[in-house]
């Protein structure tokens, strides 16, 4: 067997990831008290490596594996030891059921956290929704208000573009915009006396007024990451229209450019549906008597018309609505409970767990019941 | 079987990876219905003061104090030396609305002392309440913790007038700041209230409130005026045949506008040079003195070969500050054009000067 292949398919590389895992996951849930859930997540589980940063400085220096790195070298592991190693017979179905499961476990853990996308859906009652806004993800959208007279037309260019203060362009645009600054987390303040000159350069807006401070990035589930950035717009012959700070939360701020009127804003990157949510009514039970939350539930009504469907549906707490591969929870409520805010999943991965765990559940099980009546073999042999 | 099992489960996961891995971030674009339009935040409304929009309340500089230019902040800017020659800053500005209330303020002008913040009830000790021309406002004293005689003292007034806050301010140290007490005292006890002035049909002080001047300079022959956008004050074509135009223009912004690095980066990002850092800024800065007009000026052009590759264009820059604002004089066109108009950006920006009347060529 040649040594690369013994190497991955032996069990003490088995061993291993399970002890680093036991060890990462332990560190990471103490550093959730510092991080946060999604910081501990980000740093922890969803990279490849776990870096120190050097205090004062960028320099980051790999010092632990991180979740990736573990669970693909615990997946390969799996895999290599099934096709080299494993003595395949009905013996050890179970064995082989149960491996399966912990490698479908693997492969649906990779797949959610590349691929679910968790956004919110706010509604005030009596109006409608088509879309729902990412939780962590921003992105900068310019508008053009002069497309037509019933809508708009949005250009929504990515955070990445932001945060490698990559030109944001489109061959529909007559220009272009430039980043000057980009703050993953950030502080709004007003314009005095003693604003930082860096700050100053906006020259067009609410950044007239305000400035935005840098500050640490937040992966606490209460705060907010309040993206800002500097940016510079330039015509096609690279002329300046002007220097505008956009933040997270300010409105979108317009100006006129060739005869027509756009207006720009960084927010929470938005995903379309096909279909509205109409939110008729929202409940907010409460213990008599008291403030405490006993039940809170939105009766909305779903008209999809494309395929003609009109359907009413109820979503309360542990009873979400399973509709177009989205997953609608009850999630929270505002404006004096005249406002549902419902938490959107869309996770191509989800039946994955479900069915690794049955896997595992069915192989344990046959494996030992192979056992038993093995056992019962041989002792009636015995005797 | 078991090979086939094998290469099953790792197309299952590379496909997996691949498919996750491959997911672009790319430019969304779609049609949405319009939206109701939301009502800006109240810092959104609020209009940017400049230095000549003082007037709402006027007053007049004592003799002993040494006028400043005023920013875009500061309405009025005194600076006054103490007995021991240690300067003491009078400043006068005003923003829309409470600005956080006075306890907010106050607390903010502690740090700048180095003090720690109060409570609410710790803020009266030191606050006292002020009448000036039928309007009320209140005095507050920032003694500093020490007896030491350049431990920084605060001494202002507040006054909340149609809706803006306005602050008089008086900063140094301590020994400077309790004599100057009676001065600042006096001036805030002649502060007029546009009201009040607005009865008096000439009043001495609106006489004295500063003109805002206006850019003079000669356009270099061949030059000819171009349409440029509002935002400009001067647009001209510097012309040489067989190439486009080289484009000049003047604009100006109150402040500093973000300061020399990054009005020249932007410039340098303008024509696809890759910024530089403040000693690269300061030591590729040309100075030139015009008068009393102090200019800095740049020559963005590219350097290395990969740039000479890349980048045709060269940006002849002049900055210059002037009664709180800073002016911009960018000439861009093509490396040789430019080339050949440098004697007459230089000259232009030589001919230079700000007059109390419109002498515009």
């Amino acid at each position: 067997m040649k040594p690369f292949i013994k190497f991955f398919s032996s069990f003490e590389l088995a061993i291993s990831c399970m002890i680093l895992g036991l060890i990462l996951v332990f560190i990471g849930t103490l550093d959730q008290v510092n991080l946060g859930i999604h910081g501990a997540v980000e740093q922890y589980f969803y990279t490849f490596f776990v870096y120190w940063v050097m205090p004062g400085s960028a320099i980051a220096i790999p010092y632990f594996p991180g979740g990736y790195t573990i669970g693909l070298f615990l997946l390969v592991n799996l895999i290599t030891a099934l096709v080299v190693r494993f003595r395949y017979s009905w013996k050890k179905s179970g064995v082989l059921m149960v491996h399966i499961g912990v490698i479908t476990l693997l492969v649906g853990e990779l797949i959610s956290s590349m691929m679910q996308v968790d956004s919110a859906m706010i509604i005030d009652e009596g109006t409608s929704s088509n879309f729902s806004e990412d939780r962590q993800v921003v992105e900068l959208a310019v508008i053009d208000h002069s497309a037509s007279t019933k809508t708009d037309r949005v250009y929504a260019f990515p955070h990445e573009m932001m945060e490698t203060m990559q030109d944001c362009r489109h061959e529909e645009l007559p220009f272009k915009i430039g980043f000057n600054q980009y703050m993953a987390n950030s502080l709004i303040q007003r314009r005095d006396e003693n604003t930082p000159s860096k700050a100053l350069i906006s020259n067009q807006g609410i950044g007239l007024n305000t400035f935005a401070q840098e500050i640490p990035k937040t992966g606490k589930m209460d705060d907010v990451n309040r993206t800002s950035a500097i940016l510079t717009i330039f015509d096609d012959s690279g002329e300046v229209i002007g220097t505008w700070l956009a933040s997270l939360g300010f409105p979108p701020q317009k100006f006129s450019f060739q005869g027509k009127d756009y207006s720009l804003e960084i927010r929470r990157k938005r995903y379309y549906y096909p279909f509205d949510i109409h939110l008729n009514d929202f409940s907010h039970d409460r213990y008599l008597g008291t403030n405490i939350p006993m039940n809170f539930s939105s009766e909305i009504e779903l008209t999809h018309p494309e395929r003609g469907e009109k359907r009413e549906f109820l979503i309360y707490m542990n009873h979400p609505l399973r509709y177009n591969g989205l997953t609608f929870f009850q999630s929270g409520f505002a404006n004096e409970d005249t406002t549902t805010i419902l938490q959107v999943v869309s996770n191509p991965g989800r039946h994955l767990p479900y069915l690794s765990c049955a896997l595992i559940f069915v192989g344990l099980t046959v494996q030992f019941l192979i056992g038993l009546i093995s056992f019962a073999g041989r002792r009636q042999k015995k005797s | 079987m078991r090979r086939y099992f094998g290469l099953s489960l790792l197309a299952l996961v590379s496909g997996a990876l691949l498919f996750g891995g491959c997911q672009r971030a790319s430019v969304a674009v779609y049609d949405v219905p319009k939206e109701k339009e939301a009502a800006p935040p109240s810092v959104a409304a609020a209009p940017i003061s400049t230095p000549t929009e003082n007037g709402r309340i006027e007053w007049t500089k004592p003799a002993a104090w040494t006028e400043l230019a005023p920013t875009a902040f500061r309405k009025g800017n005194y600076l006054v030396e103490g007995n021991d020659g240690k300067k003491i800053e009078i400043t006068v500005s005003s923003f829309p609305g409470a600005v956080g209330g006075t306890l907010a303020n106050v607390n903010r002008w502690r740090g700048q002392a180095g003090l720690s913040s109060i409570t609410n009830e710790e803020l009266s000790q030191g606050l006292s309440e002020v009448r000036v021309d039928g309007h009320d406002g209140q005095i507050v004293n920032i003694l500093p913790d020490s007896d030491d005689p350049d431990a920084t003292q605060i001494v202002a007034a507040i006054f909340v007038y149609e809706g803006d806050s306005w602050f008089f301010k008086m900063l140094g140290p301590q020994q400077g700041v309790s004599v100057q007490k009676p001065t600042f005292d006096k001036f805030i006890d002649g502060l007029k209230f546009s009201d009040a002035a607005s009865k008096r049909e000439s009043s001495a002080a609106s006489s004295e409130a500063p003109k805002e001047a206006i850019l003079a300079f000669d356009a270099p022959e061949g030059w000819a005026e171009s349409e440029g956008s509002s935002m400009r004050i001067a647009s001209y074509e510097a012309p040489l045949e067989g190439f486009e135009p080289a484009d000049f223009s003047i604009t100006s912004f109150p402040g500093d506008a973000g300061g020399i690095t990054a009005n020249v980066n932007r410039w340098r990002q303008q024509i696809g040079l890759r910024p530089w850092s403040n000693p690269q800024v300061n030591s590729n800065q040309e100075t030139l003195e015009v008068g009393d007009l102090n200019f800095v000026l740049f020559d963005l052009r590219p350097q290395t070969d990969s740039d000479k590759e890349r980048v045709k264009e060269r940006i002849l820059a002049g900055i210059v500050k002037h009664d709180g604002k800073s002016w911009f004089y960018k000439l861009r066109g093509d490396v040789f054009l430019v080339e050949t108009q440098r004697s007459k950006f230089r000259q232009l920006v030589q001919s230079s000067r700000f007059e109390a009347s419109n002498s515009k060529n």
